[in-house]
């Protein structure tokens, strides 16, 4: 398996990687430019960037970046470490994380747009519905994976990885509610429920009568998306991936929420 | 395109033993239309997937690639300088600049 091959099996299987590329290659480098080494998340490397004392100080700057949306630019004098062959040599490195995921429970309107949004954005997409009628591939044929059955049983199936972001949008509050309670106790990166100002302020004070903490219930994101005045469901679905995005990008988006 | 797809796509040229430039923001000063890291790849007849943010800059980056997959066969790295600041180059304006790796995969 080349490297590029190895980098599409790491963002399929979800492990982090780093790719280190030779930019420029002075003098008597070890290694030309468009020479390649990808950083697995345990230490070990496919492909050589020259090998010896800066080959190291690559994997030990990889493993800074591993899991991060960084890279880095990096340029050493070989001499500076030790390395007799003299030159210098540039590195790009840039860490390869795995695609987050965007679960969307509930398959109506604003589910069905996001679901198209969420693929653009490259996330792996999931909508969940226990209605068949909704949930299914000739609605929704844009996302990863669509599942029609009941919330609780689907949930105890997916996997919540740390930078799962889920969006809660079905057709009945209480379905809302029993999701939301259910996600909430599941590693995340954002989470979002639908709802008006009520709807959203009794279901946090079920949550808080329940014992759970209020650094949690600030970090959900409710009522959901960034105020744009939208009205439609393309349009709400696009205020709720702005989001998102803004998430996502550790952007300080000014949200504008009530709470 | 998404990055995921620009290595998948890779690949497959690989394996197809299509020759394709890849093109990647390595470093970006100032206001730039995409972020370091961002791809474009280049086949020989001109056609481009993903994007390094656009506009001449990235119409720049095509030239360079083409020119480096059909005539220099070897890799390069280039700058796009986007202070153009009043667009009378025919330059964009965004007021940054980029340097970008450009590697043809012969």
């Amino acid at each position: 398996m080349d490297i590029f091959e190895e980098i599409v099996a790491a963002k399929k299987s979800n492990t982090p990687v780093v790719l280190a590329t030779v930019i420029e290659s002075l003098g008597s480098a070890p290694r030309e430019e468009g020479a390649r080494m990808l950083i697995k998340s345990d230490g070990s490397i496919v492909g050589t960037i020259g090998g010896g004392a800066i080959e190291k100080k690559i994997i030990d700057e990889a493993m800074t970046l591993m899991g991060t949306q960084a890279s880095k630019f990096v340029r050493y004098e070989l001499k500076d470490i030790g390395m007799i062959c003299g030159g210098g040599m540039s590195v790009f490195m840039e860490s390869i994380i795995q695609q987050p995921k965007l679960y969307i429970f509930g398959a109506g309107h604003i589910g069905s747009v996001l679901s198209k949004i969420g693929k653009m954005l490259d996330f792996e997409v999931t909508v969940i519905d226990n209605r068949p009628d909704f949930a299914n591939k000739e609605r929704l044929p844009w996302p990863d994976k669509v599942i029609a059955e009941d919330y609780m049983q689907a949930i105890e199936k997916l996997a919540f990885p740390k930078n799962t972001y889920t969006v809660i949008l079905t057709h009945r509050h209480a379905h809302d509610y029993e999701v939301l309670e259910q996600i909430i106790e599941k590693p995340y990166k954002y989470i979002g429920m639908i709802g008006s100002r009520t709807k959203v302020a009794k279901s946090l004070q079920q949550l808080r009568e329940k014992g759970i903490v209020e650094d949690i219930i600030k970090s959900i994101h409710s009522p959901v998306g960034v105020r744009i005045g939208a009205n439609t469901p393309a349009e709400i679905a696009v205020s709720i991936a702005a989001e998102i995005i803004a998430v996502r990008n550790n952007a300080n988006a000014k949200f504008d929420k009530i709470m | 395109m998404t990055d995921k797809e620009i290595f998948e796509q890779l690949a497959q040229f690989q394996k197809q033993n299509i020759p394709v430039c890849l093109a990647t923001i390595v470093e970006a000063a100032g206001s730039t239309p995409r972020e370091v890291g961002a791809k474009m790849l280049i086949c020989a007849d001109g056609k481009t997937y993903g994007s390094i943010g656009g506009g001449c800059g990235e119409n720049q980056v095509r030239s360079a690639s083409l020119r480096c997959l059909l005539t220099e066969k070897k890799p390069a790295l280039i700058e796009a300088d986007l202070t153009d600041d009043l667009g009378t180059k025919g330059g964009d304006v965004c007021g940054g600049k980029m340097l970008i790796f450009v590697e043809p995969f012969l």
